[in-house]
């Protein structure tokens, strides 16, 4: 298999009903970058991921680990490959916080023991990094829909796959939330891990991300950042204008 | 742990207890030390069963329900709610009816009818539902709509077989009927069998409690964290119908301890499976025994059909649960 790859997508083809969402797609994402997946409602970033993690079955084309084929793979040896970050989360039962986030250490220890005091201090810690700590006993139901978010993404965090999906990871974010999320996803994109997140905030990804995958209607771009997060590449994707904003800060695309 | 460990104790000094008492007192009185020889033996003969079969029912039915609540990630599913009672109850009638017509004895042919109802209701859902129940649900809130709506379509549809059987019955049969509906714990016949399926559905719960609290959390989510979800999904599903078929055969239609005991355990002790399956096991048996216990004395020598006794004393410490949970 390629060396240095996490994820390695070979002549993959998606569909929903009889609309064609990619076809005959090819991408590598090696650890230590960043993916941002870009691209209008329904073109296909969600089924993208799901598809890579396994979820779905796609119509045609591989999803390759560095193990191989991920067909051939055990559901426990996935789960320790990729996690998926849901777009939204539903509880069905109460559960705190601490427990709700634990359950991200269920591929080490598959088994009957209950978790110990260095499994509680990491769970802690994980959401410590998401300014969640706080909210350790409370219970996943009654919390805001950003914060259980959060939740999810501390228990990705536990769970520590080589390869980080999340669907959306800043929607329920506000504005200082969402700097807090991206940065500690570009931290999560190191030496073993990568990171790959659909988003919808073209600003957040030229500022964190190392990485851009901007789906269209008739074409995939993929690339470093600069290369495609560009007025005219976004203008065939999202089918509005945008101008660049030159500021202290950074650049910035507004939709104009 | 401590605490699961101290629970499941104290729950299982309860059950003890609810043995030895149902064991000795009966609507003729409670047994005393020096009394005749005999008549002791008698009466040990005609109650211990009665009890041990009460306790079986309690703790099939409360694993059915925790399981059910589990699989269809909903905090008030109950054994009866896919139609598996339905048909046994049906197939028990339909059997009673034909006894009659052809002149065989009711009690044998009742149990024989309710297996085979339960049976065909889990092939019929199985049947209905197999292609959802083998595809992993991506959406959270829509899984198990298909697996439930199916399963109270089916319960509807041996609703109506029922009533049907309850107007063609001719009145001298209709009393038996209708006793067998409200759940009777007279026969203990088929109690070995259910005993061993009950402690096979309790031993797979506790194997499998791990993975059933990711389940609990969300299909695709237990599916990411390497839960074979699919394959769970149709085990738990089978090892609920069986006991529920096991249990409604054995005494009919019990009400509520399905319900009321998986949930208000739940509320009390949180929804960690590894102790709240074995929980509900013990507090169904337990329950019920003490239910059955109060049916049969309360207005002695009368005996009462404990699924009375169930609905009056569920249905309020249900909804005392519910407010308690809210406020």
């Amino acid at each position: 298999m390629t060396a240095g790859f996490v994820l390695h997508v070979e002549a993959l083809t998606l569909r929903a009903g009889d609309a064609i969402l990619l076809e005959n797609f090819d991408w590598q994402v090696r650890a230590g970058e960043f993916w941002c997946v870009l691209g209008k409602n329904g073109i296909g970033k969600s089924t993208l991921l799901h598809a890579v993690a396994g979820l779905l079955q796609p119509t045609s084309g591989r999803v390759l680990s560095p193990e191989g084929d991920i067909r051939q793979a055990t559901p426990q040896q996935l789960a320790l490959w990729r996690g998926l970050q849901a777009q939204q989360q539903f509880d069905a039962f109460p559960c705190s916080v601490l427990d709700s986030v634990m359950a991200g250490l269920h591929p080490y220890r598959p088994g009957w023991g209950w978790p110990d005091a260095s499994d509680r201090r990491a769970a802690l810690h994980a959401l410590g990094r998401l300014d969640m700590a706080s909210y350790a006993d409370a219970d996943v139901m009654r919390l805001s829909g950003g914060e259980r978010q959060r939740v999810a993404m501390a228990t990705l965090m536990l769970q520590a796959p080589q390869l980080y999906l999340l669907d959306e990871p800043a929607s329920h974010q506000d504005v200082a939330a969402q700097q807090l999320v991206m940065r500690t996803l570009e931290e999560l994109a190191d030496e073993e891990h990568a990171v790959v997140a659909s988003m919808h905030d073209i600003n957040l990804a030229t500022r964190f991300a190392s990485h851009v995958l901007l789906i269209a209607e008739e074409t995939v771009w993929q690339g470093r950042v600069a290369d495609i997060l560009r007025p005219d590449l976004l203008e065939a994707a999202y089918g509005c204008r945008f101008e660049i904003v030159e500021s202290a800060a950074g650049r910035w695309l507004m939709p104009a | 742990m401590r605490r699961a460990i101290l629970l499941l104790s104290c729950l299982a000094g309860l059950a003890g207890l609810a043995l030895v008492l149902a064991g000795l007192c009966g609507s003729t009185g409670c047994l005393r030390p020096g009394g005749d020889p005999i008549n002791i033996a008698m009466l040990l003969q005609l109650r211990v069963p009665r009890a041990l079969t009460a306790f079986t029912v309690g703790a099939l039915l409360a694993m059915a329900g925790a399981l059910m609540q589990v699989l269809l990630r909903n905090p008030l599913a109950e054994p009866y709610v896919l139609g598996v009672s339905g048909g046994s109850a049906a197939g028990a009638l339909l059997a009673m009816l034909l006894a009659a017509s052809i002149g065989l004895p009711r009690q044998n042919i009742a149990a024989v009818g309710a297996a085979l109802g339960a049976g065909l209701a889990v092939l019929l859902l199985f049947g209905l539902v197999g292609k959802s129940l083998r595809r992993l649900p991506l959406s959270p809130m829509a899984a198990g709509h298909r697996l439930l709506l199916t399963g109270v379509m089916l319960a509807a549809g041996f609703g109506a077989v029922i009533t049907l059987v309850l107007t063609l019955a001719g009145d001298t049969q209709l009393r038996g009927m209708v006793f067998w509906l409200m759940g009777d714990l007279e026969d203990s016949r088929f109690l070995p069998v259910a005993a061993v399926i009950a402690g096979a559905v309790l031993l797979w719960s506790i194997w499998n409690a791990p993975r059933l609290n990711l389940l609990a959390r969300g299909e695709s989510f237990a599916q990411l964290l390497g839960v074979p979800v699919v394959r769970l999904r149709v085990a738990t599903l089978c090892a609920a119908s069986l006991a529920t078929a096991a249990a409604v055969t054995l005494a009919g239609t019990i009400g509520f301890v399905g319900l009321v005991v998986p949930h208000g355990l739940r509320l009390l002790v949180g929804n960690d499976q590894r102790v709240l399956l074995p929980a509900a096991a013990l507090a169904g048996g337990a329950g019920l025994t003490l239910a059955d216990l109060a049916a049969r004395t309360i207005v002695a020598p009368m005996q009462l059909p404990v699924g009375v006794i169930t609905a009056l004393i569920g249905v309020p410490l249900f909804l005392w649960l519910l407010t308690r949970s809210r406020a």
